[in-house]
């Protein structure tokens, strides 16, 4: 477990190769297991739904679901997202702390050099991982004030089942508790004349479930983000842009006003020498930071009160 | 007066030479400093062993087999002339890979820390790309290059790797083991650090003062110590504890005419000298 950088390194102080901290072991001269006891710490990877639910009982969080189908781009989107902050800060906000990094950098992994890659991948999510979160916690550069993310993270191919099976959509606990809602449209597909119609539907049929389900949220937000956007540009591509406007004009009709549906262009991942990474990315993750109103509670589905000091609580809205 | 320290690092991120530069100045009272030596019986052998490596011009030796070290210095505070017994428990740098990788810790560095301790945070200047995206190697790749489909070329001569924690960016590790310190098994408290960027004459010509290296070269541990003031109320140095390369004779001879504490270069945020114990008189200050 030696960090390979001992070979190269050397001392720490002069770049020498020969002087290397006395405190550093070298490959495979790890400290016996019975010279020491070791304490375990808390996992680092993505945040299971009980540990999420343990820690929004510690802390208040954004809930932001990410819903599409596969290779859409949905856990490209987070860790561009994440990867931001690796270089700085990113729309005003500082990285805060994160109880996934671990799970950020595995999925990171394959778009990095390191990974001996040629193209930048991401890894696949399974559907036998079920739901999963990651968490951003990021600071207000003006006054430090924090907010902390849980971003959904499940596997596309749950979400082709939602399309098949509708009602399935009410089993979705992170559309219940999220205040975004992200339907991914895949710019990829959009581009293409012979898949746009089908990548609308797929975004449509998962709308339309969510909408029977009546699973979401009073105060979410409805957005639709276009990623791979980068695809979409140019005069070749006039159609399509006009064809998925014509498509989002589509989903306010259906929405009909129960939701507030936005729209974002993303260019997560663009390949082009001298491009931007994370295009987009920005104003979406304004949008998950935007103050929420709370709730009402005629808005919510209580309980059965079955005494006064429980009905206290419904005359605290009337003062 | 808390005169007990943490001293925490990556692999070869600087700790023991500074140790051995520290052991030097405040005992051969040759050079302005605030801290002193004030004598005493005790175990010298392992600082007299590092830091006869650190004047000779030698490498500093591998203590591999010896493990993890307790330092304990006593100290007078040349201004207040308040006298206290500086610790410093040593954990080897493979601890805290072991941390970050394998999510396991010391109990004792637990309970060290649950006594507030002033943390001495070591970083090697010397940084790698190891965060650096296809997409931006690529983009280094000259355009006649390109124009040959780099895909096709990366991929005929390097291998795929699976990814492990090993992997994780440095910047992203030390990240990882500052947030471990604001969550259980950790105590929640406010903490002083002081992060010691090691190496800085290799980076003294970017004219950059410690802070603003830090937000270029690490930023995320920048954000995170900006965004979590209420947890770690910090300080950046760039320390310079060998002041020579060792392979560079010529230069040796030139500095080893010199008085040895003069090697030894620390900047702070307004100015800059030889006094390594200034981060420690900071740390100290705190009331524990």
């Amino acid at each position: 477990m030696i960090d390979k950088m001992n070979d190269a390194d050397g001392d720490a102080l002069t770049g020498d190769d020969e002087d290397v901290d006395v405190f550093d072991l070298s490959d495979g001269e790890r400290i016996p297991e019975t010279t020491s006891r070791w304490s375990e710490l808390p996992a680092s990877s993505t945040l299971s739904v009980q540990a999420a639910d343990d820690f929004l009982c510690w802390r208040d969080a954004t809930v932001v679901a990410i819903i599409g189908e596969r290779n859409g781009g949905k856990t490209t989107l987070v860790t561009e997202l994440y990867s931001c902050f690796l270089r700085g800060t990113f729309a005003e906000v500082f990285f805060c702390h994160s109880l996934s990094l671990m799970g950020f950098e595995q999925k990171c992994f394959q778009s990095r050099a390191r990974s001996g890659g040629s193209r930048p991948e991401t890894p696949r999510t399974s559907a036998q991982d079920g739901l999963s979160f990651f968490h951003l916690a990021v600071a207000e550069t003006s006054d430090l004030s924090r907010r902390d993310l849980l971003i959904s993270e499940r596997a596309g191919e749950v979400y082709r089942e939602v399309r098949n099976h509708p009602e399935r959509a009410a089993e979705m606990i992170e559309l219940s508790k999220a205040s975004s809602v992200v339907f991914i449209i895949d710019g990829e597909r959009v581009a293409c004349p012979r898949k746009r119609t089908e990548a609308f539907a797929s975004v449509r049929h998962l709308i339309r479930a969510m909408l029977l389900s009546c699973n979401l949220s009073a105060q979410a937000q409805i957005q639709l983000v276009t990623t791979k956007y980068d695809l979409l540009e140019g005069d070749e591509q006039a159609d399509a842009r006009e064809a998925l406007m014509e498509f989002e004009r589509a989903i306010v009709t259906l929405v009909d006003g129960r939701y507030d549906v936005c729209r974002f262009d993303t260019a997560a991942r663009n390949p082009l020498p001298g491009a931007a990474p994370a295009r987009g990315l920005d104003a979406l993750l304004r949008s998950w930071l935007r103050p929420l109103t709370p709730l009402s509670f005629g808005d919510m589905t209580l309980p059965e009160l079955t005494n006064e000091f429980d009905r206290l609580m419904l005359s605290r809205e009337s003062l | 007066m808390n005169t007990n320290f943490i001293i925490m690092g990556l692999p070869a991120s600087g700790k023991t030479t500074f140790l051995a530069a520290l052991w030097h100045l405040v005992e051969a009272n040759e050079a302005e400093c605030r801290l002193r030596f004030v004598g005493g019986s005790g175990d010298y052998t392992y600082l007299n062993m590092i830091t006869e490596a650190w004047r000779t011009f030698n490498p500093v030796p591998r203590t591999s087999q010896v493990g993890d070290k307790d330092v304990t210095i006593q100290l007078m505070d040349a201004e207040t002339q308040v006298c206290g017994q500086a610790f410093f428990p040593d954990l080897a740098g493979e601890t805290f890979d072991r941390q970050v990788e394998d999510r396991v810790c010391k109990p004792e560095f637990i309970d060290a820390l649950s006594q507030n301790r002033g943390i001495l945070f070591f970083i090697n200047a010397d940084v790698k790309e190891d965060a650096l995206s296809i997409n931006e190697f690529n983009s280094r790749i000259p355009a006649i290059v390109s124009d040959a489909d780099p895909f096709v070329e990366a991929e005929s001569s390097t291998e795929l790797r699976e990814w492990s924690p090993q992997d994780l960016p440095e910047q992203v590790k030390i990240v990882q083991l500052l947030s471990d310190l604001i969550r259980p098994p950790f105590e929640l408290l406010q903490r002083r650090i002081a992060v010691m960027i090691s190496a800085w004459d290799l980076v003294r010509d970017m004219q950059l003062t410690p802070s603003d290296w830090l937000a270029l070269h690490m930023p995320l541990v920048s954000q995170f110590l900006k965004a979590n003031s209420v947890y770690f109320e910090s300080r950046v140095y760039g320390v310079s504890a060998q002041g020579v390369r060792l392979e560079d004779d010529a230069a040796i001879n030139d500095i080893a005419k010199r008085v040895p504490s003069q090697r030894i270069q620390i900047v702070g945020q307004v100015r800059e000298g030889h006094d390594i114990t200034e981060p420690l008189v900071w740390l100290m200050s705190v009331k524990s």
